[in-house]
């Protein structure tokens, strides 16, 4: 199960996911960020609650990250629990998105 | 091709009656109609005349009525259906025919608007139920070629734990168990030259053909690439790059390529997406993981850099591979089985060939997950270095 609220830090958007991103709720998250994304320059996906990353849910994030990029956006991962930093990590993840500790500092970064 | 429509009758007019108010559609093809006077010979036209649709059946007739024809009906197959014409209020034989099996009922004098209605009525369903049988063939040969699909995929991996070549210095073993008949998961190893032997664990993104298809693809090509002694993040960049221009499927793999030197203990190695091995020393020190590399997943985004790191092994210890359907499996109570546990494991078999490790490693995750259906691959590839 995937909880996604949407709320603003200063002027920039701010999606929390909580609980699991796996196959069952990698599409919504995906539709989801489509739409979010055509109104928005930058994008902080709130992660300080979410549990588990399976590769689908890092297929989303890749494929929303390569949108952004072809059409200068940016999308900044913030807060996320140790055993999800470490799936990004080992994903690679470093070299495509911004990591941030905080929200705060997601939304502060140009 | 026209719908076939058998008409048994014993009266003689009604075949003229029907071939006249049915002319159009005769012409056009629409329908096609055969005749029999009793129930004895409609069941010879039935046997003669193969895809019959439809029996319309008179129930009073000599030698064999209606009724008894229906009840022998069910041995034509599924698609054939009848409909009965009885005398009007005649409701205890009509009653007795839907109790058979026919599907509609007219009464007479026949009403040909009525028949015509009953007809395409009927005809509706018989191509339902043709399309319904025709997908239920499709689906048994779809699991037939998965079930070969399966063999070939498993036969694509190395089943030959010898070494290649005869080359001494090293003991491998791997184990792939896929979730569904097909698997995403793949290993690989190989001789690059005298010295240097390649091995690689991978798991492609999603499931079951399309992630077997990109599976096959990229343990081909990741093969290929590594036989022409590029360092590992070389490699596994040129693969990245090669894949992307491929597909743009959203699909991809995360590896982790080794090689080993076979003089020195030397690993190079690098993880592209995935998680980093473990290497478990002769000594029976504690378990460790390898610092990874950091890289992309592969296949996803070109012109990523991906960078190959070293560190080296002593006779008798070995290097652990495997894929997260290791970690993540999970028990009734939706646990993962967990790096912790699996760093338990290896901690507890010190000193053994690879294949017991595999072994212990997989009974161990069969003892966790007692039975709980996992839904991801199982994959662990173990190598020891003996030297030379």
């Amino acid at each position: 199960m995937l909880e996604i609220t949407e709320g603003k830090e200063g002027q920039v958007t701010v999606l929390g996911l909580k609980g699991r991103l796996d196959v069952g709720s990698s599409k919504t998250l995906g539709d989801r960020l489509l739409k979010v994304m055509e109104a928005e320059t930058k994008l902080v996906l709130d992660l300080s609650e979410l549990d588990y990353i399976s590769s689908s849910g890092l297929q989303v994030l890749l494929l929303a990250a390569i949108r952004a990029k072809d059409s200068n956006r940016s999308i900044v991962l913030a807060s996320m629990k140790p055993q999800v930093k470490q799936i990004l990590d080992y994903a690679g993840f470093a070299g495509v998105f911004q990591l941030t500790a905080s929200v705060e500092q997601a939304a502060g970064n140009p | 091709m026209p719908s076939r429509i058998l008409v048994v009758d014993d009266e003689p007019d009604l075949e003229l009656l029907i071939r006249q108010k049915f002319r159009q559609q005769i012409r056009d093809k629409e329908f096609e109609f055969l005749f029999a006077h009793n129930g004895v010979e409609a069941l010879e036209k039935l046997q003669e005349v193969k895809e019959i649709d439809i029996v319309l059946s008179d129930i009073n007739m000599p030698e064999m009525d209606g009724l008894t024809l229906l009840s022998r009906l069910s041995e034509q197959g599924p698609v054939l259906k009848a409909v009965i014409v009885s005398a009007y209020g005649d409701m205890d034989n009509i009653r007795t025919a839907m109790n058979r099996g026919a599907f509609d009922f007219l009464t007479k004098p026949i009403d040909f608007n009525d028949l015509q209605m009953t007809l395409n009525k009927t005809l509706q369903e018989v191509v339902l139920l043709k399309q319904g049988l025709r997908e239920h063939e499709q689906l048994v040969s779809i699991k037939q070629e998965l079930d070969i699909a399966s063999r070939i995929q498993q036969s694509i991996l190395p089943r030959e734990f010898n070494p290649p070549g005869g080359v001494p210095g090293y003991e491998i073993y791997a184990e792939m168990i896929p979730a569904k008949q097909v698997g995403g998961d793949f290993y690989d190893f190989f001789l690059i030259d005298a010295d240097r032997l390649g091995f690689v664990i991978g798991d492609v993104s999603g499931k079951g053909v399309p992630a077997a298809i990109y599976m096959a693809l990229s343990r081909a090509m990741l093969r290929a690439t590594a036989l022409r002694g590029l360092a590992p993040g070389d490699c596994l960049e040129t693969v990245n790059s090669v894949l992307c221009l491929e597909s743009d499927s959203g699909m991809f793999v995360t590896t982790c390529y080794c090689i080993l030197h076979l003089r020195s203990g030397l690993i190079e190695y690098c993880t592209g997406g995935h998680q980093p091995p473990y290497v478990q020393r002769a000594s029976g020190a504690a378990v460790e993981v390898l610092e990874g590399t950091g890289d992309m997943v592969v296949g996803m985004m070109g012109k990523m850099p991906y960078h190959t790191k070293k560190t080296s092994l002593k006779p008798g210890d070995s290097l652990i591979l495997y894929t997260d359907g290791v970690t993540e499996a999970m028990n009734r109570e939706e646990e993962f089985f967990s790096d912790e546990r699996l760093a338990g494991l290896l901690q507890q078999v010190p000193g053994v060939s690879p294949r017991q490790i595999i072994e212990g490693v997989i009974g161990g995750v069969r003892a966790f997950s007692n039975g709980f259906a996992q839904n991801d691959d199982i994959t662990v590839l173990a190598l020891r270095y003996l030297g030379v």
